[in-house]
């Protein structure tokens, strides 16, 4: 926290950040705005935002609320400094990332009310209450996403040009690995054993297909029954995030990505193993 | 023969396995259901023994049919 240091004649502590921004009429202190933005900054790199995206978000909504923003973004934490337009007066915060399912809606949502608060739709009190609204959104259906999830990867196997008993091999593991993968999760296993164990049972039961001669692409089937466990997301983050020039953030996501990646293929070749079929 | 038979014997550890536990994970969850919200026997009000559908909906603290008589 930053400090305002006064001249040596003053006799009384001067309270830190007393000094505000004017939004909508109203005064904000400079620690309740940075405290703000902090929170909505936390979240919104948690739930799957690129650098560039939260950059831009915080510094329309600095704007809306007639402040300056400066911005750390590490992959952990978020170093984060409020200013005067004058730079007479500045509150800093340091706030850890929130560790969150990657969540398309919250992201959308703290979008809209970034850009809500900057075009004066809201303000700075209507932002707070619709940020712990938002926060608070519960997560998607679970068995829905199953399913879904299940046809996406039923359909990457039809794309692939397997034969519709591969895609029911697919439809099936898809389902028994997710399901899997959404228990462990419930009980918090880490997050590398999951993706071992779920491509693991996915890749075996891929390969029924092969074991009991079921169609003519039992490849397909097993190739594609692990491809729900790709983590997509992260790599695009990561190259987002390289072309905007955070190279740390980058090369954390890159990284944490290729782990992923590394124990899917543990998985997935434990299973090709067991069941004595040939990779190369 | 072991070599041969490794294959199947993964396959079914592994189906009947993640089948067991799709299958208790949702009677499980029926259980806990049913028992939330069917009871078999509770204390109700009498409006609700003789309400018959299409009678006037009244609030709670004027229910005039559990007055004494």
């Amino acid at each position: 926290m930053m400090t305002r240091i006064d001249d040596a004649s003053a006799t009384s502590a001067v309270p830190v950040a007393t000094a505000g921004c004017v939004c909508g009429g109203e005064i904000h202190s400079l620690k309740e705005i940075c405290l703000f933005i902090s929170e909505y900054s936390a979240w919104l790199l948690g739930c799957g935002a690129t650098c560039i995206r939260l950059e831009r978000n915080v510094m329309r909504m600095a704007e809306a609320l007639g402040c300056g923003v400066v911005m750390t973004i590490l992959p952990r934490h978020i170093h984060l400094s409020v200013c005067l337009p004058d730079k007479s007066d500045s509150y800093t915060y340091i706030t850890a990332t929130r560790t969150l399912p990657i969540s398309f809606d919250i992201n959308t949502r703290l979008s809209e009310l970034s850009w809500a608060l900057a075009d004066g739709k809201i303000n700075f009190e209507e932002a707070k209450e619709q940020f712990e609204s938002i926060i608070r959104t519960p997560p998607a259906n679970k068995n829905l996403v199953l399913l879904l999830a299940s046809l996406a990867n039923a359909s990457f196997c039809r794309l692939f040009t397997g034969d519709w008993s591969a895609v029911a091999v697919v439809f099936l593991s898809t389902i028994a690995g997710y399901y899997l993968k959404q228990v462990l999760c419930e009980h918090k296993a880490d997050m590398r054993l999951v993706f071992i164990l779920c491509a693991f049972v996915s890749s075996v039961l891929g390969a029924s297909d092969a074991l009991f001669h079921l169609g003519t692409t039992p490849e397909i089937a097993v190739g594609t029954s692990v491809l729900y466990l790709v983590p997509g997301i992260p790599f695009l983050n990561s190259f987002s995030d390289m072309l905007a020039g955070h190279y740390i953030c980058s090369f954390c996501r890159f990284i944490h990505a290729v782990i992923l990646t590394c124990c899917l293929s543990i998985g997935l070749c434990g299973g090709l193993l067991m069941m004595n079929l040939g990779m190369f | 023969m072991i070599t041969l038979n490794v294959p199947l014997i993964t396959w079914c550890v592994i189906a009947f396995a993640m089948a067991a536990l799709i299958i208790v994970r949702i009677c499980h969850k029926t259980y806990n259901n049913s028992r939330r919200h069917v009871r078999i026997f509770e204390m109700g009000s009498e409006r609700e023994e003789f309400f018959v559908p299409g009678d006037r909906l009244v609030k709670k603290e004027e229910d005039i049919y559990d007055d004494e008589d």
